[in-house]
Formats: structure tokens, sequence, C-alpha cells
């Protein structure tokens, strides 16, 4: 606590042109050296999250508050906001075989971050984009620096993306889905890295479905379902006890890996809404094995224990 | 328990274009009894999906024999495999591609029995939609109007329609949600109780083969390094690959596991030796020098290392 | 390296040596015709067409035929036209070759710089009125017969309003060479050659337009979005780079194609000396000589540009390079 916010979104509402609501009411907070997870499943709004932080959704309608470092990103001119990509914000994604572009070198790809932020020469920017990959523990960086997406493996590939992300000593990481793509022993590297970036002092923003993942990475965790958020708080004491029932359910279904083997594994019934059908009242209460009339009424987020968030109406006493 | 299905020094490697050759299946032996679930794990490029498809006569292997009921079908042309084709049936990850976007559900569904020259066929169609889960009223629907959970279910009942023996699912799960990706578990083990078709699960998730497989195959560049039941594996590796494996799986009940080194090397220039060596935090210096055999640890577990954990 | 390029040469060789044999079947193994009396022309003298039997073998099995026929046209290059009087043919096509690659390289100029215009400025501005008024622009291009065009162009600048400022420095129908004036050359170039891109430029704007506004769904443009590029240099720098692949692949088979005589209609219209009209005059007096040279000619263009193209995708697209079995 006491650490001054670095990105901070106030009821940050997203609006298709049409009218429909892609995010409603989210508010997040990700200090420096936290690392925040945002978790939710396909389509719950989590990537437009990220997104719209770093002002790539042309097209949607953002309204709320994204500040960050202390400034007002929305409404914030285009040309400024692309000063802060890459420089203050940096993002990796999914799948860093598509997200590097397939015909430039690894090494130039990065460079041309630096030199788009930095006046720096092109021999000054390679030593940096050499030293980079070495610091993110890629092999022989020089002759990697040379070489094509496609010739390096999918974890090495990530870690270039991760360098170049860092390139420009970022205040803030946002990394969408980043080891999605990747071998389950290859994501613990990737992970293990993520921590040390945390660790280092930037902020960290995780978008991820894997509870696992956001169990062993981050500090805090926000769970989104159909673009609100329901619940958020420390990752130990949300992981130790969920308090709202898709937390809950979400966590259930994971099979376990010890102990005895269950006949049937918890479910979920139904299916998320899409945003143009979503509930009047509580957006999971069409699913939810508690509900109860009083559920008519979406529930608020409210704080039921110091630092935690819960929009749940069983909490509501 | 009777033999389904076996492989006996099973090998496939593809040429490459520079005179080098890619070992993605080596000097594989396996058994599937009757009804029972097998699963094959590992890494990408370990060779389990190769193994999966050149199991069920998808692609002849480069050595090696597979018999279906003691009776040799590699090898075999595609029509003499006509005749076991109904008996395999395989389900494919993403559920999206394996639909003709332009054919509604139930020719697809249909399609099956009538390359087959089969009759009943709305009875049988009928009778599957229900075993999935999903109501009649769908089949004058197109495969995009649905979720992929339900696109995954419409995919095992494609697959089940001529009554297979065999079932080979690759990657049933990967894309789905966590909440469907229960679904699904739960009902392909629904379907192997009621029906008694044997399964071949490719995954590299070993929470959901934990959930689904009877026994488990783990697989290192091509080869086999541990098999046994999947209880018995999961809970005490007998191979240090397993073990980094099931160290490296994500879980909200523990803390991040100090990870292995390197990647997976390149199934074109294998190390010599034990496969594992280079990334194998164990290795003894016999490591890089001699291959392990696989080797009976225990009750129906095999495990190819020289300094086994067990 | 050296392997695939010597592969990729005899990858050529055999094309063209397909191409001669068809080429070759198609005119002078045709069943009912005889080739000596086309060759000698209507009206020839029995002494002409004896000799002519024995010169090109026609009295023995084909395949001396064709290989007499492929002597004179590579080794000895000394195939006659009797039609046109004992002209030598190859050297015919020789001369008229550097006419069609200056009218095609300038119309080549055109076409590629503004596609380049008009696809990119259609594809920024995509749906809006700039875009639909430049995609329709490209269409009427695209659906106007270059004969045509090329006789009202002709129409305008030579007779009707020749004498007007605008036109009066348009230089009479035909060719000059490079060496004798490069300012006439140009001159005399520059209608025809524009003439003969204005179709191109619709189509290859259109696929431009396209392949632009898919390359920036691709997550790598997402990526140079985040990394705090601009939109010029998203576009121009990161967007060109991923959607010029098709682009320069149509380029050469239609640069090649044009080169081995395609332009004919452009050539006849403005009266330019080149292969293609060569090819006209050919095949209106049914010069069968002449026909198969130029047709080999063109077939060795088509294929070379072919190979060319192949090198420079293969420049440009690294994944090309290690036959895609990368992962």
């Amino acid at each position: 606590m006491g650490a001054e916010a670095l990105l901070k979104l106030h009821h940050l509402h997203l609006e298709l042109p049409t009218g429909t609501a892609l995010l409603e009411d989210v508010s997040l907070t990700v200090k420096r050296g936290d690392a925040l997870g945002v978790v939710g499943e396909s389509g719950s709004g989590k990537s437009l999250t990220a997104m719209s932080v770093m002002g790539l959704l042309p097209g949607l309608k953002a309204s709320g508050s994204i500040r960050f470092e202390g400034r007002e990103l929305l409404g914030m001119k285009d040309r400024e906001w692309r000063r802060l990509r890459g420089a203050g914000m940096a993002m990796i994604f999914q799948d860093p075989m598509t997200a590097f572009l397939p015909v430039r070198s690894i090494g130039a790809q990065i460079d041309e971050q630096i030199r788009l932020h930095e006046p720096v020469s092109r021999r000054e920017a390679r030593a940096r984009t050499v030293a980079l990959l070495g610091r993110m523990g890629v092999p022989d960086p020089e002759a990697a620096a040379k070489r094509y997406p496609h010739q390096l493996s999918g974890g090495l590939r990530q870690r270039a993306m991760i360098a170049m992300a860092l390139s420009c000593g970022p205040a803030l990481l946002i990394a969408d889905e980043p080891t999605t793509a990747l071998d389950v022993t290859v994501q613990a590297q990737i992970l293990t890295l993520l921590c040390e970036i945390r660790d280092s002092g930037a902020g960290v923003m995780l978008i991820t479905h894997d509870m696992g993942v956001v169990a062993q990475t981050c500090t805090h965790v926000a769970v989104v379902y159909s673009g609100l958020v329901v619940e958020q708080g420390p990752v130990a004491a949300v992981m130790a006890l969920p308090l709202h029932p898709y937390t809950q359910a979400l966590l259930e279904a994971i099979p376990p890996l010890d102990g005895p083997r269950p006949d049937a594994l918890p479910t979920i019934p139904g299916r998320p809404p899409t945003p143009d059908a979503r509930p009047e009242g509580c957006v999971f209460a069409p699913r939810c094995r508690y509900v109860r009339p009083d559920c008519a009424v979406r529930p608020a987020l409210r704080e039921p224990e110091e630092g935690r968030r819960v929009a749940c109406v069983l909490y509501n006493a | 328990m009777t033999i389904l299905l076996e492989a006996k020094n099973l090998s496939k490697h593809y040429r490459l274009s520079h005179g080098e050759t890619l070992r993605a299946v080596s000097n594989v032996s396996l058994v599937v009894h009757r009804g029972e679930a097998l699963a094959l794990v590992g890494e990408s490029g370990c060779g389990k999906s190769t193994l999966g498809r050149t199991l069920i006569g998808l692609g002849s292997p480069s050595s090696g024999d597979v018999f279906f009921e003691g009776e040799r079908i590699s090898g075999l042309s595609d029509r003499a495999l006509r005749r076991w084709r109904p008996r395999m049936q395989m389900v494919f990850q993403d559920s999206s591609s394996t639909f003709n976007p332009r054919r509604t559900i139930g020719e697809t569904l249909a399609e099956p029995m009538r390359i087959h020259g089969r009759t009943g066929i709305a009875e049988r169609i009928a009778t599957l939609l229900e075993q999935v889960g999903l109501s009649s009223s769908i089949l004058s629907r197109y495969p995009h109007e649905f979720s992929g959970g339900q696109r995954q279910r419409l995919n095992i009942a494609r697959a089940l329609m001529l009554g297979p023996d065999l079932l080979v699912a690759d990657e049933p799960t990967s894309a789905l949600d966590v909440s469907v990706q229960a679904q699904i578990v739960n009902l392909l083990r629904d379907l192997r109780n009621s029906l008694g078709v044997a399964c071949v699960f490719i995954s590299h998730d070993l929470a959901v083969v934990r959930q689904m497989a009877d026994r488990i195959a783990v697989m290192y560049l091509g080869r086999i390094v541990e098999e046994g039941d999947v209880l018995a594996v999961l809970d005490a590796p007998a191979h240090p690959y397993t073990r980094a494996l099931l160290d490296a799986v994500p879980r909200p009940d523990r803390p991040l596991p100090p990870p292995l080194k390197g990647d997976v090397p390149s199934p074109i220039h294998p190390p010599q030796g034990c496969a594992f060596h280079t990334r194998c935090p164990l290795a003894q210096p016999r490591c890089s020098q001699e291959r392990p055999q696989l080797r009976q640890v225990g009750e129906g577990r095999t495990v190819a290392c020289h300094y086994p954990l067990l | 390296m050296i392997r695939s390029l010597a592969s990729r040469t005899g990858q050529m060789l055999l094309v063209i040596f397909g191409i001669s044999v068809l080429v070759f079947c198609i005119f002078f193994a045709t069943p009912g015709a005889d080739p000596t009396a086309r060759i000698a022309g209507r009206g020839a003298s029995p002494q002409v067409v004896e000799r002519i039997r024995a010169e090109y073998g026609f009295d023995r099995p084909l395949p001396v035929q064709y290989v007499k026929m492929m002597e004179k046209l590579f080794v000895s290059r000394d195939l006659t036209s009797f039609v046109n009087h004992g002209q030598r043919v190859v050297p015919e096509v020789l001369q008229a070759a550097p006419v069609t690659l200056s009218l095609v390289l300038w119309a080549a100029f055109f076409w590629v710089s503004g596609s380049l215009v008009f696809g990119i400025a259609s594809a920024v501005l995509r749906d809006s009125w700039v875009d639909r008024l430049l995609m329709v622009l490209g269409l009427i291009g695209l659906s106007m017969p270059v004969f045509w065009l090329g006789e009202v162009v002709n129409l305008v600048t030579q007779s009707r309003w020749h004498d007007t400022f605008l036109f009066r420095w348009v230089p009479p129908l035909g060719y000059v060479p490079f060496s004798q004036s490069p300012w006439g050359w140009a001159k005399a170039l520059f209608l025809p050659s524009l003439t003969l891109a204005v179709c191109f430029i619709g189509l290859y704007a259109r696929v431009l337009r396209s392949e632009l506004l898919t390359a920036m769904g691709e997550d790598s443009i997402r990526t140079a979005r985040a990394k705090g590029a601009g939109p010029v240099r998203v576009w121009l720098w990161h967007g060109l780079r991923l959607s010029w692949l098709s682009y320069i692949s149509l380029f050469g088979l239609d640069f090649a194609q044009l080169l081995g005589g395609g332009a004919l209609l452009t050539e006849v219209v403005f009266a330019m000396p080149g292969v293609g009209r060569l090819t006209y005059q050919a095949l209106a007096t049914l010069d069968l000589p002449l026909i198969m040279a130029t047709v080999m000619y063109a077939a060795v263009f088509v294929v070379i540009a072919n190979a060319l193209v192949d090198g420079l995708y293969a420049l440009l697209d690294p994944r090309i390079m290690e036959g895609r079995h990368g992962r």
C-alpha cells in the first residue's frame, strides 16, 4: 500500500458505435511492482480492457477514466498516446509468431521500437537490442537478433517479444495471454521472467484465462465476466477463499492434479451472455447456483473485507 | 481385458528437402485395450499427434506395424483400410474447421453413415445428439451458429456415428474455456462408460488427462519415456521429464517452481543418448552416451531412464 | 543455395522445352496440313517448295524436324521467312525486342506508381467517397479495351486537338530509339505506355487495397501500433511489407507476358514496331517461321520473369527460402 497508482481505470465504459456496451464500469488499479491478473473466459472483455489502456481500439467509444502516471489518457491526442505506447507502457501478445512481422529479423523489429522513441543511431539501437535479448535469456543474442521469427522456437520468440516490450524501459507491461501458445515447460520459463520484471519495479497487467497462471505470477487479481469486474483482491486471498460464485465455479472447474479423482467435474451450466443480451440484474445470475430474487438488481462492487471487492448480493449485508 | 489396438516398434520419419530426416515417432510400442482410455502426453513436436494418426491409419508408418483386433492394418491401401475406418474415428482440436461451413449439421452428421451405406440414419442421429446433450432441433442449423463447446459436442457425435470401437481425440478440449472444458471432459467420460468405446487422448494438459484417462504414455522427442496407470504415474512420476511436466502446470494451489532449462531440441537433430539429458536436472555422464531402454518399474509401469525417480 | 539455383534452371529449361515441343506440334505436326506449303506461302513455285522440304527435313520423321527447327531458331539463327522475301526471322525479333521493352518498362512505371497511390489511398480512406470513387475509376480503367482507348487517344492527340497547346508536343505515331534521341524516345512512348498502363492501374490498385486491408488485420500490425509507430509508418512500412508479395507475383506474370508480346494491341494501335506488332503481322500473313520465333521468344521471357519473381519472393519473405518447414 501507499505506493502511487501507476495505472488507474475508473468506471471505464466501452461501447460499440451501435451502443452495445462491451465493458461496463471497469475499475482497476496497477501499482509499481504489482502484477494484476485479469482473468476471464473468452469474450469476457479482458483483452478489450488491455487494448483500451493502450489506446488501440479505434472505432469504440470509451468513457470513464484511464489515468496513467497521473495523466488522463482518454481524450488524449493520438500523437501523444503514441509517444506513450512502447515507451511508457508496452504490450506483449499471445502468439509471438504472428505478433512479429514475419518478413523482418527480430533484431530489426526491436531496433525499430527503440529508434521510434529515442534518438539513437542504428548501431546503438542494435547494441541495446542484443543486450536486452541476452538479459531475457536468449542464448547467443547477437545471432538471434539476425534471425527471422519463424527461425526461433516459440519460447525464444516470446522472450524476444518481451525484450522488445521492455526496450524503452516501460513503467507498465501489459501481457495478453503471453503463454497460451507455449508448451508448459516453456510457459513456466516465461512466467518466471514476468515475475522478475515485476520484481524489478515495473507494473504488470497480465490478461489470462488460466487461474493457475494468475496464482503463480500475480499479486492481485480481477475476475471479469461479461464485460464487468465481478471480484478483485490480493491473489492469495482470492485463491484461498473466492467470494463470487463465478470465481468459485471457475476454480472448481479445473481438474485436480492430486487426491481423489471426481466422477464428474463441477461445471457452470449455460454460457456467458453476449454483450447485447446482458441481463439487467447480476450478469452471472442466470448461471449462478445461489441465485435469488434480489439478483434482479445489478449488485455494486462492494468491499466486504479490506482490499477485496466483490459484486454479489451474498455480501450485501 | 482384450487387446483392441497394438502398435509394434512404430516409427514415422519425414524426409525433408535438404536430405534431413525428421523423426516424428521412433520405435514406439503400445497397446490399447478394449474400452480403455490411453493418454498420449507431451509438448509440441514430441510426436503425439503423428502417433495418434498413424495408429488409425491416417498416414502409413515408416517402419513397424499396427494391429487392430490382431489383424495388421498398417501398410494397407486406402481401399483395404476402408473396411476398418468405421471402427476407428478421430476428434480434432479445432471444431470449427472440421465442419464444412456451408452444410447443415444434419448433413454433416449423416455423411459418414451415407458413405458406408448404413440405414436408419435419422434414428442414429437422434440417439447420438441426446447422448452428447444437444436437442434434435439443431439439425438444420449451420456450424457458425454454435459455440465452441457445442461444436465440440457435435464433433464427438460425428465421430461416434458409425459406432466405433476406438476414438482418437487430438487435444479435444484445448481450444475451450475452463468451464466448457469441464463439460466436455465429463461428456467424454460418460460416453466412454456408457458406450464402452476405447479412447486415445492426445493432450498436453496433465490435469485433463488425469481426469479422462486410465493409462498415460508420456512422450519426448518421438519416444515414449514413461507409461503406466495415470494416477500412479502422476502421483509419483518415475521419469524426470514427467516430473518436470507436472511441476510446470500452473496451479492455483502452489507457487511457481523453478522451470526446466532450454527448449525441446529439434526432432531433426535429436541429442545422443537420452534425448532429455540436455534439459534434465538429474543428468549424469552416462545419460549423454547411452539411450535408456523402457523397463519395468512396478506394476504395469515402464520408464526409459537410467536413474528413475522410483 | 547453388543446388536450388541449379534445380530452378533445370526446371526453366524443361518448361521451355515443353513449350517448344507444344508449339512445334501445333504448327508443324497438325495432321492434314502440309507445313511446307504453309512456310512457302501462297503461290510459291514448286522449286521453292522442294527446297524448303529439304531444308526443314519435312520428308523425315517428326523428331528430326523438331531438332532442325530448334537448330534454325537458336543455333544457326537463320530461320527465314518466305512470305516476307527471305527476311531472317530471328534478327527481326531481336530488333523488335527493345521497342517492346521500352514500352513495357514505361507502362510498368506508370501502373506501379499509379496503383500504389490509388491502392494506398483507397485502403487508408476505406469506405469513404474517395475510396469508392477510386475503385469505380479503377473498374472503368479495367474494363476499357486497350485498342479502343488507344484509338481514342490517337483521335484526340493526333488529329482532333493535335494543334492545341495541350497536344502540340505529341510526336507522330511510331517509335524513336533511345540512342537516336532520349527525349524523343520518352515523348514517343509516353501516351502508348500510359494507355497500356490504364487497365493495370485499376487491377493493381484493387489487389493492393484488399491485400493492405487484410494485412491491417494482422497481429503484427497491432504490434507495430503498440510499439508506438505512427499511421504513416504502420501503413507504408509494416502494411506494405506484408501485402506486396501477391502484388509482386502478379506483377511478374503481367510484366513477362507483356514483354512476350502481350502488348500486341497497343503496339498495333500506336504503330510501335515491337514484338507484339511482329506477331500480329506474322499472324495476318500466316508467316509460320515468324510465328514460331515470336511464340518461343515470348515463352522464354515468361519463364525467365517467373524465375526472377520467385527469386525476389524468396528475398522478400525469408520463410520461403527454408521450404516452409519451420514451425
